[in-house]
């Protein structure tokens, strides 16, 4: 807006009023100190983020219980075909921080190199490498690993195929901006920092350090905070998350129930064993359980971490997005 | 993150900006969310400073980071929004009594939130960052004369509407 500065069309103040409200000279104007007063206490008190910061910054999420526009089984025929790949915009990554024998499709490359779309990064036993990804961040590559850059694409998406092997990203940057494609799940990040491992076989592990990850697979999905951690394996996609501090038994049966068709016996197992902060989980069940399990999930959740007012159970047997959203939102304040 | 000089650097950025930053996003979304906000948009500026063509111009490039952020806020959040607004005409057991301070600045926040974006933003900077109209125009990049005519014209209408309020209180009371 230009104009006059000292145009005061809406109000009866004299400039020299206005001068305290401008840069506090002249005499005070009792409103605007009053709310000074008033609205100061809401000021910023927070500190600067470190490179590996312990305050997560979550998102806040809606679960997207239904099929997402690029879908695991997509991902696949990508990879498999070798076919046309989402291209366009940078010429490729720079790759950096090179320990032992990298090559870029079968090329071994110095201490520094390039991965260009379509291509594929092989690195051997004992050695690593730093990717960096466009403008967002990084992914440390570890040994034995093979990944390909699918796609780059400036504020649109940057994807990956993580074959096998073990990386660890490093994103800064709004959410679904960057992916990573494997056998049997997508990792889409969320703004964090992540290790995602993946075997011959497609089975893996999903382990979040900051922020969120959402891992999908058609139309399931599993939301994965930080210090959660989630399996997958390549008839299922994504397992159900879990706090890495979870009892041992709890895993255990967690594992069974997800990937060896558990059933009701490790399912009450995993109810058995959840504590509080297992709510996470426990949320997750409530999608996966079928029958009467539902019930039985709800019940040792609501035992755990009362519903708020708007959920009841009959909505929640019913999967009521609105309740499972708003119980989501309650639970995750006590996971931070 | 690079050096430690990198990081003493950007400690500085940070303590010169973040005031900024909180400012413009509380202009734009819930104040509960405005932390994490804030966090986001640094860890943005943290990886794309190298590619800041201009020093002198980082003011406005964060204020841009920081305007995209609650966009992209608001568009992945797929509930129904909750301005101030409505935090303080939907008082729940949660929230702060009636009368206590917190209230008070949670309601004057609510009508700045109904107020135009430009009016809305500079008021924010001003009365809850405590940064002068010279520093709002300094870090913002806009220029003197256009920050004074948005704090000027928008507390008019905050104090017009916030007189207002009181009337439709005492009447209430009254009644």
């Amino acid at each position: 807006m230009n104009g006059d500065p000292k145009e005061n069309a809406d109000d009866h103040s004299t400039d020299e009023d206005q001068n305290y409200l401008w840069d506090r000279t002249g005499p005070p104007d009792p409103m605007v100190q009053h709310l000074e007063e008033v609205l100061g206490t809401l000021h910023y008190r927070g500190g600067p983020p470190s490179a590996a910061p312990s305050a997560p910054v979550i998102r806040r999420l809606l679960p997207r219980y239904r099929v997402l526009p690029f879908s695991a089984a997509a991902a696949v025929v990508l990879a498999a075909a070798g076919m046309w790949l989402l291209l366009r915009g940078d010429g490729g990554w720079e790759l950096a921080e090179v320990v032992g024998s990298v090559t870029v499709d079968s090329d071994p490359i110095g201490a520094t190199g390039r991965l260009g779309p379509g291509q594929w990064l092989k690195t051997a036993k004992d050695a690593r490498v730093r990717v960096t990804v466009a403008d967002i961040g990084s992914v440390l590559v570890h040994p034995e690993s093979h990944l390909r850059l699918l796609a780059t694409r400036a504020g649109t998406e940057h994807r990956l195929e993580l074959a096998r092997g073990k990386i660890e990203a490093m994103i800064a940057a709004p959410p679904r901006l960057f992916f990573v494609n494997t056998p049997s799940a997508i990792a889409v990040d969320l703004g964090c920092i992540y290790t995602l491992e993946v075997a011959e076989d497609g089975r893996g592990l999903l382990e979040v350090a900051f922020g969120i990850v959402s891992f999908e697979r058609q139309e399931r999905e599993s939301i994965v905070p930080a210090n959660a951690a989630c399996r997958m394996g390549p008839l299922v996609g994504p397992g159900t998350p879990y706090f890495t501090d979870a009892p041992e038994p709890l895993k255990r049966s967690l594992d069974t129930y997800d990937f060896q068709g558990g059933g009701d016996e490790a399912l009450n197992a995993v109810l058995d064993q959840a504590r509080t902060r297992d709510t996470l989980t426990l949320w997750h069940l409530l999608w996966r359980a079928t029958g009467d399990q539902i019930g039985r999930v709800f019940d040792r959740l609501a035992a755990l971490a009362s519903p708020p007012a708007s959920v009841t159970r009959q909505g929640i047997l019913g999967r009521d997005q609105t309740m499972l959203q708003a119980w989501w939102d309650e639970l995750e304040l006590g996971w931070r | 993150m690079g050096s430690v000089g990198d990081r003493a650097a950007f400690a500085g950025l940070h303590e010169r900006y973040a005031s900024m930053v909180h400012g413009i996003v509380l202009a734009r979304v819930p104040l509960d969310e405005a932390d994490d906000l804030v966090q986001e948009v640094f860890l943005i500026a943290m990886r794309k400073l190298p590619t800041l063509r201009d020093p002198a111009a980082i003011g406005p490039w964060l204020a841009r980071i920081t305007r995209n952020v609650t966009v992209r806020f608001h568009r992945t959040r797929a509930r129904t929004r909750r301005l101030h607004r409505d935090l303080a005409a939907n008082p729940n057991p949660g929230r702060p009594g009636e009368g206590s301070p917190m209230a008070e600045a949670l309601e004057a926040l609510a009508v700045i939130g109904s107020l135009p974006e430009a009016y809305r933003e500079t008021l924010i900077l001003r009365l809850v960052e405590g940064l002068s109209g010279p520093q709002i125009a300094d870090r913002t990049g806009h220029t003197p004369g256009s920050v004074r005519v948005n704090l000027c014209r928008g507390m008019a209408l905050l104090k017009q509407r916030l007189r207002t309020n009181t009337r439709k209180e005492q009447r209430t009371h009254e009644w």
